[in-house]
């Protein structure tokens, strides 16, 4: 299983995070410094070119959402960033790649926020 | 860039407080873009700190709206994100979740979810909102509960929700419907047998009219699968048609990725289907089809494509294997590794390396790309390529591959990367060295790159290489030549060599410098050895195996040369005892070289030693303290019975416990002796030895010819017995004793493994006595990890690669050859290693070969439950001479039996035992020798206490008239005896019911009599198989005793014969079927016990003529599960006041016997003071001690 997604920009800053085992926040913050080249950590049997491709597809879908999306769209709006991962991968497994199926249920509360 | 500019801009413009919409506040567009602004992680530390203070003080205030409480949960997500943790605010994320705008919710349950996990105490406050939202007409709020579950339910919640989650399964919207399934998938995980009655209604969900719930059922069936396959194996036809169904596109076109049809569901089938199909020839021949359908349709230009292509080939590669599909596996496989991308190269080669498992032929064809995969500049590629070399190593291509691999070592900097190496190159090398010498300089090559990262088992089995060599005298000859060749050319930058390497090169050094004489010096190798302790040494045991070395050089060389005092001084005071042992030993010897040549001979380190196991040596101090006037030793069954009658004289002295207490009960009437003695009397026993044997070691033990078998039988049954009288504990060392001791199966052992078992039990109480001293090998316990580039890089020269290909790929197409017959010897005994390896490379094993020596030392002390003497068919006794590392370490390691491998846990066992060091350099015996006999007694006084006692703890054995009402639940916790095993008419399985109670088992006329204060089931011995107790009954007219022999253990004993003799002024009945008849016979019972059962004996004693002492001598008889006679002897103790009862007499009576009665006394009383009968009566009551019944008138009657 996926045991957690984290994204940074180019010069390594974590820009998001989601664990899917509980870890401590100063492993966290280890794991995270640990990690330059590694964007995923796999386990040992895992296909990683389909993994590789999950991530392609993750960023098409923000692609999609944001409009060709850039780290600031991520640092603004970080709370919909998790929202699509909450989707895509859930208990550590890759649950959804339809991107119009992971969108509807975001779509539908960002209206419900501007509404507020 | 531009592009980023332009983006910046525009989400600038929309944040800006005059767009409205989402619109964040100033201070959060501040944070974000002074987060994105700081360039170093520190400022960015410092950026959150402050953030968390002033969000800290924000989130305390009342006034807040939920836009900012929005805003702020965000903000605190950020915090943790980045690595300040903000626990005082996860209760407001709690809070946020019972808002009532959704995307409020949504706030609140996304920040719980980032903030907590499963186990978090705030959790139990989500429950409610959870269990709301379940309920809730609206789709999304649904959704979001279960994603929540999802993410922080632990397995104790799960309870309250999986009602709720099982009712959503069957909602009418697919997201609601998935996402419920995947709660369930939670759940399982959370724990296995949560949803197990469900699972009908996954198997349903399979065939969901949504690929969506489809794939979650996938999801979580997949999980049940790796857990049970075989309790799935129906399902096989539903994946295999659902497969089929994706792969001709049936699914909607929003599920494809770049053109292919939900891939990653497709991959996951696949996997299914592997575990599915995993030696099960029938499911493979029904998927063959299907996997070969997807390879075919996976066939694209796209890299998703080929993550299913590869999916495919590992499938293929674990199901049960096809020959046509195996083929089209390597072709794909070809077109893999010919690729320009090293992403599908990567894959290639891993996907060669699952193949070459089955069918080492395939890599044959992919010779060249994958030597120039080895030399690419990707890393990751490079580290896979290592990968399916040591996976299609053999022996012909060992060498090749072996010196690929090195050099990577010598290269990486990644801890974990040399790790696997190490453990990788170690591996080969034993499996398929083609000569020792090769095998030698691998291993050097892995101790200098790697020697922190090395089993330490590994350089054992490097040394006892060179030690034991092969069966050729001359191969031997040189093997050890280049060792130490080799070694001393290392000396000469000794600060680069980790501390294990350090040991060997000592070790070896020492033992076989002489092989090459003709080029060094051994002056200047001596002078070499010496400047290693200047050095600083990780693991201070590294300065025993120098000073060790030294010594054994002095030893060749003949003298001390001037320098090393001065340098060894500091030695003597070190921190550590060992090294502290070692050097004053080696002073000592100084003193006496000749006697120090004897010690230390050369090309010893195989010789097996002879052991004086009756402890001969002792016997002169034996007599002198006979003479002294020290009592002589008795067995303890012996001294049973007298320590009854005296009061025990506890031990003072306070010591460590190394017994486990006792489980808490009622003791059984024996009283207790301290339970400190048997460790107390154990230490006094190893201090006096131990100061004693250091000089004894030197002349007892080097000069075999004086151990001889004359063993004192008097010392040696003093042994037997200590052992025969121990009670089993429920904790007993020879249990380890039978687990570890299996694992040591060495060639060595097997030539020593006719030693008598009580050889090996004497013999380890020598060893452990030697054990601080003997500290030798292994102590590989913290080693330097530093990479040092030693030994010359090996060339790869580019334009070699076909020579290069050739060798890595021989011997893959034909039969693995045999490894040369020089090497089999080898690998026999690799093989006994490995096995040993197995069990000592973790700390299991670490704690099983302690327990082991614990256990060794524990034997001849007497304090371990059944005794070697009565072992079950023994495993080969764990010793192994001097072979390797064992006999490395110490000037005394004659004394050695102990197997190398229990020496590599000397660290551990030093601990437990007591060191007297500076009583090693030979300090004269009589030091110890007044205190010594004391100490035996005490020791054997301890022992035999501490069986008794312990034995009132014993689990099967509650103890008499406790709890009379839980004697049901005992006895059938326990194998019941069955009453047809009784042969005897008269055994009674009495299960320790109380006697004094309405027990049928007791004939009536012994019934509701009462015992003999003090002799309720009085325990009279007891060894590890058997327990007899007594119990004395008051009939009116005799003496009754209950004898209870019970077998203490699961196995049943056999041929148990016990027998009695009643003192000569008794007249001795058998009570015969419980019935009140007596019959006179042999007073003995036989038959056999089952485990756990009873045997009894009920005699009366009727008393022909008063005695003051008497005995019930007896003897019980029994073979036990080993087919072992054993005999125990057992006396009773009789008093007169067992035989005496009241005497009952009315008035009457006594007035009849009035006359008979006649006692005269003569008193002459001075009448002057008496005026009034009532003086008289005070004076007669006074002289005569009679008791003033009445006056009456003038008459006086006294009692």
């Amino acid at each position: 299983m996926i045991k957690f997604v984290l994204l940074v920009n180019k010069q390594g800053q974590t820009r998001l995070s989601q664990y899917y085992e509980h870890t401590r926040i100063d492993e966290r913050v280890n794991i995270e410094a640990d990690i330059v080249r590694k964007c995923l950590a796999r386990n040992e049997d895992q296909n990683e070119l389909s993994i590789l491709e999950f991530i392609h597809n993750v960023v098409e879908t923000y692609d999609r959402f944001f409009d060709s999306v850039c780290e600031l769209d991520i640092m603004f709006n970080i709370d919909k960033a998790h929202m699509i991962l909450d989707e895509m991968i859930i208990n550590g497994e890759i649950t959804e790649t339809n991107k119009d199926r992971v969108l509807a249920p975001v779509a539908v509360l960002d209206r419900a926020a501007g509404h507020k | 860039m531009d592009n980023t500019i332009q983006k910046t801009v525009h989400v600038l413009a929309q944040l800006a407080p005059s767009s409205g919409g989402s619109g964040a506040s100033k201070s959060f567009q501040q944070l974000v873009r002074s987060i994105g602004e700081a360039k170093t992680k520190h400022e960015e530390d410092r950026i959150m700190k402050r953030e968390a203070v002033i969000l800290k003080e924000k989130l305390g205030s009342r006034d807040t709206n939920t836009r900012q409480m929005r805003e702020y949960l965000i903000r605190l997500i950020y915090c943790e994100m980045l690595g300040v943790e903000c626990s005082w605010g996860y209760i407001h994320a709690v809070k946020f979740t019972q808002s009532s705008n959704i995307a409020d919710k949504r706030i609140g349950y996304l920040a719980s979810s980032l903030l907590l996990h499963p186990n978090h105490e705030l959790n139990m406050l989500l429950i409610n909102s959870l269990q709301r939202d379940l309920r809730s007409s609206n789709m999304l709020e649904v959704s979001m509960a279960l994603i929540i579950i999802c993410r922080l339910i632990g397995e104790e919640m799960v309870p309250p929700l999986l009602p709720l989650v099982r009712e959503k399964m069957h909602h009418p919207k697919e997201l609601v419907r998935k996402k419920a399934i995947l709660a369930m998938h939670h759940f399982y995980r959370c724990s296995s047998d949560s949803i197990g009655h469900l699972l009908e209604e996954f198997r349903q969900a399979l065939s969901d009219p949504d690929p969506g719930v489809m794939d979650a059922a996938v999801v979580l069936l997949h999980d049940m699968i790796k857990g049970n396959p075989s309790a799935y194996k129906d399902l096989c036809p539903a994946f295999k048609s659902i497969l089929s169904q994706i792969i001709s596109r049936r699914l909607p076109q929003t599920f494809e990725y770049h053109s292919v049809p939900a891939p990653w569901i497709q991959i996951r089938i696949l996997r299914i289907l592997a575990i599915l199909g995993t030696d099960d020839a029938k499911i493979s021949e029904d998927v063959y089809d299907v996997i070969e359908a997807t390879l075919g349709s996976a066939e694209c230009t796209s890299n998703i494509g080929q993550a299913i292509t590869y999916e495919c080939i590992r499938t293929i590669s674990s199901i049960y294997p096809k020959p046509s599909l195996i083929q089209k596996a390597a072709n794909t496989i070809s077109r893999f590794l010919v690729s320009s991308s090293n992403n599908w190269k990567y894959l290639g080669i891993t996907a060669l390396a699952a193949l070459v498992l089955i069918e080492p032929k395939y890599a044959l064809n992919h010779q060249m790309t994958v030597i120039e995969c080895l030399d690419d500049p990707d890393e990751t590629l490079k580290r896979k390529t290592l990968d399916l070399l040591y996976k299609m190593t053999n022996p012909s291509n060992v060498t090749v591959i072996t010196e690929k691999l090195i050099a990577y070592l010598r290269k990486t900097t990644d801890e974990f990367i040399k790790t696997d190496l190490v453990s990788k190159i170690t591996q080969l090398a034993e499996r398929f060295a083609p000569d020792n010498s090769w095998f030698i300089s691998t291993m050097n090559s892995v101790f200098e790159l790697g020697g922190s990262l090395v089993r330490r088992e590994v350089a054992h089995n490097l040394m006892r290489l060179i030690a034991e060599g092969t069966e050729d005298e001359d191969l031997d000859k040189e093997l050890r030549g280049n060792a130490v060749s080799s070694y001393i050319a290392l000396l000469s930058k000794p600060q680069e060599l980790p501390d294990v390497l350090i040991k060997i090169i000592c070790w070896v050094v020492g033992e076989y410098v002489y092989e090459v004489e003709d080029e060094y010096q051994v002056e200047d190798v001596l002078e070499k050895i010496t400047g290693l302790l200047q050095l600083e040494f990780k693991d201070i045991r590294t300065y025993s195996w120098i000073i060790n070395s030294i010594a054994r050089l002095i030893a060749l060389i003949g003298y001390v040369p001037e320098y090393l005092h001065s340098q060894l001084a500091v030695y003597l005071a070190w921190e550590d005892t060992d090294v502290q042992q070692r050097c004053s030993e080696l002073f000592e010897f100084s003193e006496k070289l000749e006697l120090m040549q004897a010690v230390l001979p050369l090309d010893s380190a195989c010789e097996d030693l002879e052991i004086d196991a009756s402890l001969s040596f002792l016997d002169s101090y034996v007599s002198e303290a006979l003479v002294q006037g020290a009592s002589p030793y008795k067995p303890p069954h012996m001294r049973v019975s007298q320590k009854a009658s005296q009061s025990p004289k506890p031990q003072q002295r306070p010591s460590i416990k190394f017994e486990p207490y006792a489980t808490p009960s009622r003791p059984i009437a024996t009283s207790h002796v301290t339970s400190s003695s048997p460790s107390l009397a154990r230490k006094e026993l190893t201090d006096s030895l131990s100061s004693s044997s250091s000089v004894g070691g030197a002349e007892v033990t080097r000069d075999r010819e004086s151990i001889s078998d004359e063993s004192k039988p008097h010392t040696q049954s003093t042994l037997k017995s200590g052992i025969q009288s121990k009670g089993n504990q429920k904790w007993s060392r020879t249990g380890y004793a039978k687990a570890a001791a299996p694992v040591i199966v060495d060639n060595i052992s097997n030539r020593i493994d006719d030693v008598s078992e009580s050889v090996r039990s004497s013999t380890s109480s020598i060893d452990d006595i030697k054990e601080p001293k003997a500290e030798t090998a292994a102590n590989a316990t913290s080693i330097k990890g530093s990479s040092i580039e030693a030994v010359p890089q090996i060339p790869v020269e580019q334009a070699k690669k076909q020579q290069l290909a050739s060798a890595l790929f021989t011997g893959l197409s034909g039969p693995a050859q045999r490894p040369s017959k020089q090497r089999r010897g080898r690998e026999e005994r690799e093989r006994g290693s490995s096995k040993l390896n197995t069990n000592a490379n973790d700390d299991k094993g670490k704690t099983q070969e302690t327990s082991q020596l614990i256990d060794l030392e524990g034997i001849d002390f007497s304090t371990t439950g059944t005794a070697p003497v009565a072992a079950p068919p023994s495993p080969p006794p764990p010793e192994e001479g001097r072979g390797g590392g064992g006999g490395g370490g110490s000037l005394f390691d004659q004394l050695q039996v102990l197997s190398n491998e229990t020496h590599v846990h000397e660290d551990e066992a030093s601990d437990t035992l007591l060191m007297k060091p500076s009583q090693g350099g030979g300090k004269p015996l009589t030091e110890s020798s007044t205190s010594f006999n004391d100490d035996l007694i005490g020791l054997f006084d301890g022992s035999s206490s501490t069986s008794t006692s312990l034995t009132s703890g014993q689990p099967s054995l509650p103890p008499v008239s406790s709890l009379p009402s839980s004697f049901d639940t005992t006895t059938s916790l326990l194998p019941t005896p069955s009453p047809s095993s009784s042969p005897a008419p008269t055994l009674l399985a009495i299960m320790d019911a109380p006697l004094s109670s309405n027990t049928v088992k007791l004939p009536d006329a012994l019934n509701n009599v009462t015992s003999v204060s003090g002799w309720n089931k009085k325990e009279l011995v007891s060894d590890g198989h058997i327990r007899l107790s007594v119990t004395k009954l008051l009939h009116p007219d005799k003496l009754a005793l209950v004898l209870t022999l019970s077998n203490q253990k699961q196995a049943p004993i056999t041929s148990v014969n016990m027998s009695c003799t009643p003192p000569s002024n008794t007249k001795g009945l058998r009570w015969k079927d419980g019935e009140e008849e007596e019959s006179e016979e042999d007073l003995s019972w036989t038959g056999d016990l089952e485990g756990f059962a009873n045997g009894t004996l009920i005699l009366s004693l009727v008393p022909k003529g008063p005695s003051i002492a008497m005995n019930l001598k007896g003897e019980i008889l029994y073979t036990d599960n080993t087919k072992t006679q054993r005999r125990l002897f057992y006396d009773i103790a009789l008093y007169p006041t067992d035989f005496m009862r009241p005497y009952v007499q009315t008035t009457p009576q006594f007035a009849e016997k009035w006359g008979s009665y006649s006692n005269e006394k003569k008193l002459s009383l001075k009448l002057d003071s008496i005026k009034t009968p009532d003086d008289l009566m005070k004076l007669v009551s006074s002289r005569f001690n009679f008791h003033e019944i009445q006056i009456i008138g003038l008459c006086g009657v006294f009692h």
